[in-house]
């Protein structure tokens, strides 16, 4: 087990450095740089810039060197933990981010338990209920909540939120409560603005996860397994839970390596609508203004944090699963 | 043949599959009779209804399946403890499939093994995990006691280094392997019968073999009976003290395993006896083979079920009327109208209203 | 089995039969089927089907609600028979000085069939002024999915949208398919040491989160591109990271298949590498690649919606779903026009539809299963 883990961790490295170079190359795609919108956004405004100053600009911020040491010194910093400043927040990246990713991975914490505790119950109970009513319900939120964009699902909950409760819950709390600590009060006030975006950002991960767990389990259910346990007297209730759900969990554990991207894409979205003061929208409004160094920054972030839940995700797995533990299939 | 040798007596038997292309009648109208200390073999093609037959005993058939007719008298249960003969005989199929009597029968007083043994155990669990559940489930021991129990039945059915295997998983053991564990789990708790569905079809021919020794052994030794089905003529012949012949979804004929091999009465068994190759047969000489192909259950012909692939099918008989079951001497009996007593013209007869009725009518005119 | 019974003939029947048998069972999925083949058709004869070009403004009736079409007039003494809709009455709130629009059924906007509008050429090529429905003056309002803060016409710019939305969808697929299947069936024909190299591309291109990456990518386009190379660049984008699943699909076909004798049997009788794949292997495998492709278009329609939305896929004048829906940005514009939201409903329902038709595909892909 050990030497799986360090394996896996390992594995992470070469990964990352892939990631690594993707996203350089994303980030020097658009023609031009930081200096020429910067050029541009100065004459626009009636300035007199010489092409000197343009030249001193890129030397400040290493723009004239080529790619490669630009992508070496990129890195570097990168691992020693300076992300850079961004260009556009006149702040160091790394601040930013510091600020932000607290809250972000807080939100796809709670997020990712939202769709386990919805989608484990419904899930089970589509699939040995088969073609029951629940069953057909169930069924059909999945589907929807996979076809439904989660920007329109988000816009449609505030309507509804709006006309019935009086409120827009835009942000992850009320200014009066941001800076205080625990109590009761703060904590109706979380719960009066988690609810729409932890809804939002996870309807699309527990409908998917709603019908892998269902698929998954009529599969099992079906295999000779577990006829063989019920011949041999034991009782349906534990039969389920024992048996074949052990196997269905895996997509569960697994889900940590998808669902996460997921949310993390959700909350880009998401973030834009409620102005949360999560990434997301850092993130949205780098990429608006082509502020490519913090959108690379973050991206890198992302990945990271992706990297490291579909790691999270196989060592449970393994621990789950003895064939995945033991090197079979 | 008294009441009470019966062990297990199956009577009308019916499992229908409601489709949405229509109903399968996959079992329609078995008889049999297992007798305590024997072994009986239902032998018949694929799709005959013998392995639905024998989930049938144990309430394991699931929608759209549906036991419609029929009863499954057992008067089990005496080796755990109580008196032969003492045991009160229970139908069944008056039992609620997922309710607390039938479960404490399966595993306890009737076990099955099956075809695929190494997907009939879970690979998320331990060989033994899976043991010592059933084992604790019907009897009251503690885990170590069970697992010790658990051990000591590996040992018996021949697995090298038990207290290791006991902690191997599925996938680590090898067909043959796999199905010794099966039987250690089905012999745990030391039932009164053990249904084996095909369980040797799975291995090759060297561990078939020993499969097959293994349980003959073990059933000597238990004295329990054992309810085998099978394609495979050649393990009748082995192992069968009394065979039942099955065609589309109906025992054919019936008897005891040399009745029936040497004196085959139906001419599906008759058929099926020729297409045996034996050695020393010419060998330019072809294979004699049934013609025609088995219908798919939801096409059953009309009348005999067999009647299209019979060289003997009377027109306008066979093709129409459901033909009785005959008697035909103790534990004998063949469902043809070629040993009607009452012959008769052809036509609907009386007697085939009710073909079960006819069995046990027979059955108790012959002593 | 040398006589010719009737079973035999039965059991003939091709894959592509088969298949379609097993389909036709699957109700959902024909529902499906149908209303993609109807958004499709919609694509094609955009403007012939709309009333009006997705462009046309006047700002004489903007947020006009929904007018109902009606074909019988019962204010005048007489039933008057003959399709027509109300016309609008502006009122104005003295406070906000806002202008808000109802339909005054005083007044009365007599509708056509192929009535006569504006010009367009179909397929681009055959010009023709002839719309399915309109208003018999061109001039006349007529909004039966209402207009938007301009004034345009919702049902116009729904259909035009609907072309660009499902074909960005069918062409992001499609190059997606290429990929895919190259990767896919070389990694699975070959196997060993090339399907390891590629299955750890894949897992590597599948770590990278998606959305953000899209959203990268699209960023980087310059905002100087025109909107055909950009249309083209999004869906080139979205293709990159669909093929993925695509690939994965394909070779655990191959891997399988492989192992199938009628393969090996191909591979024995001398058929060649190229044949035993293109010949023997990759037909058999068709109905399930259908299955899988159509289930990868409503990702990419979803992603292009979230794309355009955001402000960084496809931009106006370019009219697609999600372009539409960037008008519906804030709380109180959509309490004010809710129809501002239809095309999202149009969304939810082209990737429902696509989702059955690809679930019926799947399930029937395997005749002989079950």
């Amino acid at each position: 087990m050990l030497k799986f883990v360090g394996r896996r961790t390992l594995y992470m490295v070469p990964t990352l450095l892939a990631i690594s170079v993707v996203i350089f190359v994303v980030i020097n795609l658009p023609p031009g740089d930081y200096v020429t919108s910067l050029v541009a956004e100065l004459r626009g405004q009636g300035q007199v810039v010489s092409m000197e100053r343009e030249r001193g600009l890129r030397e400040l911020y290493g723009l004239n060197r080529p790619l490669w040491e630009q992508y070496v010194a990129w890195v570097s910093d990168l691992l020693r933990g300076d992300l850079g400043r961004s260009f556009d927040l006149q702040q160091p990246v790394a601040e930013v981010i510091r600020e932000r990713l607290p809250i972000t991975v807080a939100l796809a914490g709670v997020t990712l338990l939202f769709t386990w505790i919805v989608a484990f119950p419904i899930g089970v109970y589509a699939a040995v209920k088969q073609y029951s009513i629940g069953d057909y319900l169930a069924t059909t939120f999945g589907f929807l909540g996979l076809a439904i964009p989660n920007f329109l699902l988000a816009l449609l909950l505030m309507t509804v939120s709006v006309q019935y409760f009086g409120y827009v819950p835009e942000g992850l709390c009320s200014p009066e409560y941001c800076d205080a600590s625990w109590n009761l009060g703060k904590v109706l006030d979380a719960l009066k603005h988690w609810w729409l975006p932890v809804i939002v950002i996870g309807t699309a991960g527990t409908a998917g996860l709603i019908r892998i767990l269902r698929a998954n389990l009529l599969d099992e259910l079906r295999k000779p397994y577990v006829v063989a346990a019920r011949a041999r007297g034991v009782p349906k209730r534990r039969l389920v839970a024992r048996y074949p759900l052990r196997v269905a969990m895996n997509p569960f554990v697994s889900t940590v390596g998808w669902v996460l991207p997921l949310l993390l894409a959700g909350d880009v979205i998401v973030a834009q609508i409620l102005s949360l003061p999560t990434l997301g929208r850092v993130f949205l409004t780098s990429l608006q203004q082509q502020d490519m160094y913090l959108a690379g920054s973050i991206l890198m972030i992302y990945s990271l944090l992706t990297v490291i839940g579909t790691m999270i995700s196989d060592l449970l797995l393994a621990w789950l699963d003895p064939r995945v533990r033991l090197g079979y299939q | 043949m008294t009441e009470s040798d019966a062990l297990l007596e199956v009577n009308g038997l019916k499992t229908h599959f409601f489709t949405p292309d229509g109903v399968v009648r996959a079992v329609d109208g078995v008889d049999l009779t297992v007798p305590r200390a024997r072994t009986v073999c239902i032998v018949g093609e694929s799709g005959c209804g013998k392995s639905i037959t024998s989930r049938s005993i144990l309430r394991l058939i699931d929608p759209p399946g549906r036991i419609v007719d029929g009863e499954i008298v057992w008067r089990g249960g005496q080796q755990s403890g109580r008196t032969p003969g003492d045991g009160a005989a229970v139908d069944l199929v008056s039992l609620d499939p997922d309710g607390e009597r039938i479960r404490r029968i399966r595993g306890n007083e009737i076990s099955m093994i099956f075809q695929e043994p190494m997907a009939s155990l879970s690979p998320m669990y331990t060989v033994g995990a899976q043991m010592i559940e059933t084992i604790r489930l019907h009897r009251s021991m503690s885990k170590d006691e069970a697992r010790e129990h658990a051990t000591a039945m590996l040992a018996r059915v021949g697995i090298p280094q038990p207290e290791r295997r006991i902690d191997a998983y599925s996938f680590q053991l090898s067909g043959g392997m796999s199905q010794r564990v099966m039987i250690a789990m089905a012999l745990a708790c030391q039932p009164d019968l053990l249904i084996a569905d095909e369980p040797t079809t799975a291995l090759d021919v060297t561990t078939q073999a020993r499969i097959l020794d293994l349980i003959r052994e073990l059933q000597a030794d238990t004295h329990m009976s054992v309810l085998f089905i099978t394609h495979d003529l050649g393990v009748v012949a082995e192992l069968a003290d009394d065979v039942v012949v099955m065609y589309l979804g109906t025992v054919v004929e019936t008897g005891s395993v040399d009745d029936v091999f040497h004196d085959p009465k139906h001419p599906y068994t008759r058929a099926l006896l020729r297409s045996i190759p034996t050695m020393g047969r010419g060998t330019r000489e072809r294979l004699p083979s049934i013609r025609g192909m088995v219908p798919h259950p939801s096409q059953r012909p009309p009348g005999c079920p067999y009647h299209p692939r019979c060289d003997e099918a009377i027109a306008g008989r066979c093709d129409q009327e459901d033909p009785p079951v005959v008697a035909l001497g103790p534990r004998r009996t063949a469902r043809c109208v070629l040993y009607d007593p009452s012959g008769g013209p052809p036509g609907p007869s009386p007697a085939s209203a009710g073909a079960s009725g006819t069995a046990e009518a027979g059955m108790e005119d012959t002593p | 089995m040398s006589e010719g019974t009737p079973t035999t003939t039965e059991h003939s029947a091709s894959q592509a039969r088969l298949v379609w048998w097993n389909f036709r069972k699957h109700k959902l999925a024909v529902t499906g089927a149908v209303v993609t083949v109807a958004f499709f058709l919609i694509a094609i004869f955009a403007e012939f089907l709309a009333p009006f070009s997705p462009g046309r403004v006047n700002e004489e009736y903007t947020y006009a609600p929904p007018q109902i079409p009606r074909i019988v007039d019962t204010s005048g003494e007489s039933w008057d028979w003959g399709l027509h809709v109300y016309g609008y009455s502006a009122e104005q709130d003295p406070e906000t000085l806002r202008v808000t629009y109802t339909t005054d059924e005083t007044q009365k906007i007599p509708l056509q069939f192929f009535a006569k509008g504006e010009e367009y050429k179909l397929f681009g090529l055959i010009p023709w002024d002839r719309h399915l429905i309109g208003p018999a003056n061109p001039d006349d309002p007529m909004y039966l999915l209402g207009s938007d803060g301009t004034g345009r016409d919702q049902l116009s710019r729904l259909m035009h949208a609907t072309r660009i939305s499902m074909t960005v969808g069918l062409v992001g697929v499609a190059l997606a398919f290429l990929l895919g299947v190259t990767l896919g069936g070389i990694s699975g024909y070959f196997g060993g040491r090339v399907d390891t190299f590629i299955q750890r591309f894949i897992e590597f291109v599948m770590s990278i989160p998606t959305l953000p990456l899209w959203l990268g990518l699209t960023a980087a386009i310059p905002v100087t591109v025109g909107p055909v190379k950009r249309y083209f660049l999004i869906s080139v984008i979205l293709a990159i990271i669909a093929w993925t699943t695509l690939a994965r699909e394909v070779r655990g076909r191959f891997l399988a298949l492989r192992n199938e004798d009628y393969v090996t049997s191909a591979w024995l009788d001398g058929s060649s590498r190229r044949r035993v794949m293109f010949r023997h292997m990759l037909p058999s495998t068709t109905s399930h690649l259908i299955a899988a492709l159509t289930l990868s278009i409503p990702g990419v329609i979803l992603a292009e919606t979230a794309l355009s939305w955001l402000g960084l896929g496809l931009q106006a004048p370019v009219v697609s779903w999600g372009v539409l829906l960037i008008d519906a940005q804030s709380v109180r514009v959509i309490s004010h026009a809710p129809w501002l939201l239809l095309p999202g409903l149009a969304v939810v329902i082209a990737v429902l539809a696509l989702n059955f038709v690809g679930d019926g595909l799947r399930d029937a892909a395997d005749p002989y299963r079950s």
